[in-house]
């Protein structure tokens, strides 16, 4: 009996101490202290158009870092997020022009282009999948290949050039908003909250963590671990095409190289912020851990704008923030063993 | 049985592709088959095949570094701005002397962290790579620098020998080729007679074997993360002189193609397997293929499609060739068993 009071009480210590140890804890906490400290020393930083501004960019970033955390669970890398999302944008701004040409641009036509825009994506990551998942190409690799293939794509087709001057029907998904939320903050917020749910309570995610713990161990227990290394990286794409369109509606022009390399160390930024890792994947980290780049960006840059050369010190800062911080994630998982 | 073992070695297969692309590409343009081509080829892989073999003992230790171009800009930039500022006028023997030690002590400290903290290669030189290049930019300089001591302005057109062309004139076999095959002596006598090289593939092929065979596993990174450092940073100075201006974002967006030249020859990007003669061959596979688009006319908004398709199926070709290799393997090994089994029933 008592044996039996001090295992349940070892269990709800563990259970608390798990808790407190979460990432998604910890990024909370890092969130309250960098919005205190912008907003302490930045006189512009606590008022409303900064936070639609946080929060209308970050859904593009975010969702493409879904993506980029989805593959890094099963131990894979996405590097064509980026350029998934430029290509997928592209079709979507060409069907449109399309429409526009013969004189007819209806909500309905929109929609079809978003539907291609996620198509496309799709097709991206099933060219993926197909190489990682079956081909058994190193995902280092096989996505680089279709890094230079979509962006070379994207170049082909509009021929280096920026497509600019998009109808206005485009831009709600970008610029609109709802209660005074940004429309984009709702999807990222939506898919973030479907992701979470679909890997923590269905047996598809119990699949993908088994397949990101062990290949071999996956695949003796009688799962089909191409077929979910497919759908991983499909999903990854079609997330991808979603950022697109987001990006497509906010700046109503579309340019093959749009965040190129920046964009895909921010994925990876994120994806290492929220504690990512081979079988563990939390959707709401995933979400926090934008929040807080975001909030920095937007914070960096409102403090070394005035500065000469103020972006290429930002990006010094990056590339020092993300060392920084996968030390002191590794040094607190030390401290906790 | 000899021919056909000489035939499944990957570099000599490599080196028919190489030789019947060029065929293809001569035969469209006979201006790509000519000594000269030969030599601008060679000159232009110099700084790609540098590189290439430093990142090699990082390849086959397992890990995948990207930081290397950070390195090669960030030591390559500070040591022509450090030497002009002490008013050196010589030639190609200071910068060397100088950039070698900042890109030595930039790329082990990569090593350091990541070994340290057990923490893959990958992200760290991911973080290293925009730290690098935004320290350029800006604390160094975001312009290109055109001012070359006298030393080191005539360093492009240095030759072994020189040929006439009916084309393009006098011109030659460039200087830096000699370098890069000593370097490619260099790792090969490492990689291949001495207990650290022997410890890259060990390492790469099981870590924990190499661990419990008494290898610090920490300090070969960091050996092989020097080395990487050093061939970088030689190969960004070599770019730098041969193109007369020091660049800031020297070689970025480079770093993929240098690791898939690398993957091309070969070199297996989980670890364990490469050779020095496959680093080469891919890296003159990427310059003929390239250069190649250029000579049948291809226009450059078509490029990067072109090089994208190639890389893919390269990348197919690989994943498919050790996917029947694995099947042979399975297949004899469960005839092996089959026979020892009836072999134990008679």
């Amino acid at each position: 009996m008592e044996n039996r009071s001090n295992g349940l009480f070892v269990a709800v210590k563990q259970r608390c101490a798990r808790i407190a140890g979460q990432r998604s804890f910890l990024l909370v906490g890092l969130l309250v202290v960098i919005v205190t400290i912008f907003g302490v020393t930045t006189s512009r930083f606590l008022t409303y158009p900064m936070f639609r501004v946080i929060m209308s960019q970050c859904a593009e970033i975010g969702l493409m870092g879904l993506g980029m955390s989805l593959a890094w669970m099963i131990n894979g890398v996405d590097l064509t997020v980026n350029d998934a999302a430029n290509l997928s944008a592209l079709t979507a701004a060409l069907v449109i022009q399309q429409f526009a040409s013969q004189g007819q641009i209806s909500s309905s036509s929109v929609f079809l282009s978003y539907c291609i825009a996620l198509l496309t994506g799709g097709i991206c990551g099933v060219v993926n999948g197909i190489l990682i998942g079956y081909l058994d190409v190193p995902p280092i690799l096989a996505t680089l290949g279709g890094l230079s293939l979509y962006r070379g794509i994207s170049v082909a087709v509009t021929g280096g050039k920026t497509l600019a001057g998009l109808p206005a029907n485009v831009a709600f998904i970008g610029q609109g908003t709802v209660f005074q939320i940004p429309i984009p903050f709702v999807i990222f917020t939506i898919v973030s909250l479907l992701i979470f749910i679909s890997l923590k309570y269905t047996v598809f995610g119990f699949q993908v963590k088994m397949v990101g713990i062990n290949i071999k161990a996956a695949y003796f227990s009688g799962i089909n671990y191409r077929k979910i290394i497919m759908i991983v990286y499909t999903l990854s794409g079609i997330l991808a095409g979603l950022a697109g369109i987001i990006i497509m509606g906010r700046t109503r022009s579309v340019a093959y190289e749009y965040g190129t390399q920046v964009y895909i160390v921010f994925t990876l930024l994120i994806t290492n912020l929220a504690g990512i890792s081979a079988g563990e994947h939390s959707a709401i980290a995933v979400f926090m851990a934008t929040l807080v780049l975001q909030i920095l960006s937007t914070g960096f840059y409102l403090r070394f704008m005035t500065l000469p050369g103020g972006p290429f010190f930002n990006n010094f800062l990056w590339g020092l923030f993300l060392v920084t911080i996968l030390v002191l994630a590794q040094l607190f998982k030390r401290a906790r063993q | 049985m000899k021919i056909k073992n000489i035939l499944s070695k990957h570099e000599v297969v490599l080196f028919l592709v190489i030789l019947i692309i060029s065929g293809i590409i001569g035969a469209f343009n006979r201006a790509f088959i000519s000594l000269a081509t030969i030599f601008e080829i060679l000159r232009g892989s110099v700084p790609y095949a540098l590189m290439g073999l430093g990142i090699l003992p990082v390849l086959l230790l397992g890990e995948v570094d990207i930081s290397f171009v950070g390195i090669a800009a960030v030591s390559s930039l500070v040591t022509h701005t450090l030497l002009r500022k002490w008013g050196y006028v010589g030639g190609l023997g200071g910068y060397v002397g100088l950039a070698i030690p900042i890109g030595v002590a930039l790329a082990v400290l990569v090593g350091l962290i990541s070994g340290l903290f057990n923490l893959p290669v990958f992200a760290v030189s991911l973080g290293f790579w925009l730290m690098l290049y935004g320290f350029n930019l800006f604390f160094i300089s975001p312009e290109m620098r055109f001012d070359l001591p006298p030393g080191l302005v005539g360093f492009y057109g240095e030759f072994l020998f020189k040929i006439r062309d009916p084309v393009v004139g006098e011109t030659g076999l460039h200087i830096g080729v000699i370098y890069v095959v000593l370097c490619a002596i260099f790792i090969w006598i490492l990689l291949r007679y001495t207990i650290y090289g022997r410890g890259f593939y060990i390492t790469g092929g099981n870590k924990e074997v190499a661990f419990r065979t008494g290898y610090n596993v920490i300090a070969l990174l960091s050996i092989a993360m020097a080395f990487n450092g050093a061939l970088a940073a030689f190969a960004g100075v070599l770019q730098c002189a041969y193109k007369r201006w020091f660049d800031p974002i020297l070689f970025r967006g480079t770093e993929l193609f240098v690791i898939a030249a690398d993957v091309i020859g070969g070199v297996s990007i989980t670890g364990g397997r490469g050779s020095v003669v496959g680093v080469l061959l891919g890296v003159l596979f990427i310059q003929v293929a390239t250069r190649g688009l250029i000579y049948l006319g291809i226009p450059p908004t078509w490029q990067q499609l072109t090089v994208g398709i190639l890389l893919t199926t390269f990348f197919v070709i690989t994943g498919l060739r050790s996917q029947i290799r694995r099947k042979l393997v399975r297949q004899s090994g469960s005839e092996r068993r089959r026979l020892s089994k009836n072999g134990k029933s008679q």
